[in-house]
């Protein structure tokens, strides 16, 4: 049988199929991939009557929208809520703030003023329902004491 | 104007096309490496932003609460109450497994009752409650 010789013709390896994969899986992570990288806020709610009684000094601050913040009813911008809690404060002791939102109030507005006390190092912030929640607001403040 | 042919001289196709591959290649591996494939979630909510340092390295979220304030969980949506009476029923299981509820709420829900729902999940014994966030603030 004679065998036919190839001569010196290199096989050519197509790219095009590669490339169509390689663009295919280009696509499917530029729309699928999120850079936001998540976080956990650790939240601290009132026990509803079940704890202990704090006995460090409360600060009770209500959070109203938009960045306003209540501190015995006097009204301040909730980014220096922190630093005036602090300047508050007598001798060492860390006051145990609670944060109780005022009707409407979203979300991030207490997370901003959650964000203000932490960066003032009040980090244990006791969540209270809303005043409109029907719900008796005089919960133990246990939510870090237990 | 004559087009001139690959006979005439002109590069291969494919060697033309080589810095090109290059770059596709490139940018597929920087989106493999560096970004993380979104969970699927199935209610549409705004994370709030939040500057306080803690990572998150899970994926899904045990609970999700819209802005309208439905509360999605294992799959299913529910008012408050009715999630209250599910929880209460689920209580053995969840203390078992974690104990813990991994919060994505919208940045736009009511915080008031948030926290009413927070504080009566604390009373059934779930003590550790998260909320996922994203940076900013």
């Amino acid at each position: 049988m004679q065998v036919k010789r190839q001569g010196n013709t290199t096989p050519q390896i197509g790219l095009t199929p590669l490339i169509d994969v390689v663009f295919i899986l280009l696509i499917f992570f530029m729309v699928a991939t999120s850079f936001d990288m998540p976080r956990l806020l650790s939240l601290k709610p009132a026990t509803g009557g079940k704890g202990a009684v704090s006995e460090r000094p409360v600060v009770k601050i209500d959070v109203g929208a938009n960045g306003k913040c209540f501190l015995d009813e006097i009204f301040y911008d909730c980014n220096e809520i922190g630093r005036i809690v602090r300047q508050q404060e007598q001798g060492d002791t860390l006051s145990l703030v609670t944060l109780t939102p005022r009707a409407g109030t979203k979300l991030q507005d207490v997370i901003a003023a959650m964000d203000a006390l932490a960066l003032s190092g009040l980090n244990d912030t006791v969540l209270m329902p809303g005043s409109n929640q029907g719900q008796d607001n005089t919960q133990d403040l246990s939510g870090t004491e237990e | 104007m004559r087009v001139p042919s690959q006979k005439s001289g002109q590069e291969p196709v494919v060697e033309t096309m080589l810095p090109l591959i290059n770059i596709v290649f490139l940018m597929l591996i920087f989106f493999m490496v560096v970004g993380r494939i979104q969970p699927k979630e199935q209610a549409a909510i705004v994370l709030p932003k939040s500057s306080i340092e803690a990572e998150f390295h899970g994926d899904l979220a045990s609970l999700s609460i819209s802005r309208d304030f439905e509360i999605y969980y294992l799959g299913q949506i529910f008012a408050a109450s009715e999630f209250m009476n599910v929880v209460e029923a689920e209580k053995q299981n969840i203390l078992r497994t974690s104990g813990t509820f991994t919060i994505r709420a919208d940045e736009k829900t009511d915080a008031g009752k948030l926290f009413a729902l927070l504080i009566k999940l604390k009373a059934l014994g779930i003590e550790n409650q998260d909320l996922i966030t994203i940076q900013g603030g």
